[in-house]
């Protein structure tokens, strides 16, 4: 078991439902990611996935952990909300978002290091909170 | 009896029921009906809004307390996207941005409550001026159904 602190935010896996999604007939990496269950993107669900999202130079190594494994996810700046999600996808593009900061203060928690789907993420934090800090149990 | 845990529910809006406070959904989360409360927020860009703001077609996440076939609201969001992108063009009113890891382009409408904030949750009070083509930002704001436009709540600054 590894914990890691990071920034989370969310994302549509696909959706029948139109507006919300950019790529309405997605299910993610693993084919079983759905907005309405706990679940998330996390790079090292592949070695492929590592390759494709990258690092950044602070970044710790991401634990492999495959499709279908969860992870805990905590709310770094109210630790009473907490949800487990279950990997479902690849992301998120890590090397595009470094130096990254959440939203509390957190010296070790810099950098993007997983994605939730809406209902994981509304779980710990209202969707329109964007992005948060997190610490994450894999 | 309500459950105390909150549930998440996603789906499209069929009836506003203005009087009764209540929209009647479509949705796989065995909800039907969803019910405003005296607690109940509703986000369409901003929150505090009221129900008139909601159409039917309109998507829609929401959390809040399940019971039987109602969901009892505690916060409900109507058509928002979260989508990084790639800056294309960038103009005081404007942005275009091709998606990451998609083809896909759209374009992101500035609006007086648009917040923009730097990659530690600074705020950038000089606008649009400080972004550039090839920046890599990500935009939450509302999209209408059908529509390539984002109307812009807040927009993260990322890198150049």
């Amino acid at each position: 078991m590894a914990v890691a602190h990071g920034v989370a935010t969310w994302f549509c896996c696909g959706t029948k439902y139109g507006s919300s999604c950019p790529n309405d007939a997605g299910k993610g990496a693993c084919g079983t990611c759905d907005n309405s269950k706990n679940m998330c993107a996390w790079p090292g669900v592949s070695q492929a996935c590592l390759d494709l999202v990258g690092t950044c130079s602070t970044h710790t190594s991401f634990v492999r952990s495959g499709c279908g494994n969860t992870i805990d996810v905590e709310y770094y700046c109210d630790t009473s909300k907490k949800v487990t999600a279950t990997i479902a996808d690849c992301g998120p593009k890590v090397n595009n978002f470094c130096d990254e900061t959440g939203d509390c203060s957190c010296d070790i928690c810099k950098d993007r290091i997983i994605d939730l789907t809406p209902a994981a993420f509304s779980a710990l934090a209202p969707l329109n909170k964007g992005k948060i800090t997190v610490r994450v149990t894999v | 009896m309500i459950q105390k845990e909150t549930h998440f529910a996603e789906g499209i809006i069929e009836s506003v029921l203005t009087l009764e406070r209540a929209f009647l959904v479509k949705s796989e989360n065995e909800i039907k009906k969803l019910v405003l409360t005296e607690n109940s927020n509703i986000w369409k860009g901003l929150d505090g809004m009221d129900i008139d703001v909601v159409a039917v077609g309109d998507h829609f996440y929401a959390r809040g307390y399940k019971q039987n076939d109602d969901l009892f609201i505690e916060n409900i969001w109507i058509n928002i996207v979260n989508v990084s992108g790639i800056v294309e063009e960038v103009s005081d009113t404007e942005i275009d941005i091709r998606l990451i890891g998609m083809e896909s382009r759209w374009k992101v409408k500035l609006m007086k409550h648009t917040r923009m904030l730097d990659s530690e949750d600074n705020v950038i009070f000089s606008g649009a001026k400080v972004i550039q083509k090839s920046n890599i930002i990500q935009v939450f704001g509302v999209r209408n159904p059908g529509s390539d436009h984002i109307l812009a709540s807040t927009i993260f600054l990322q890198s150049g």
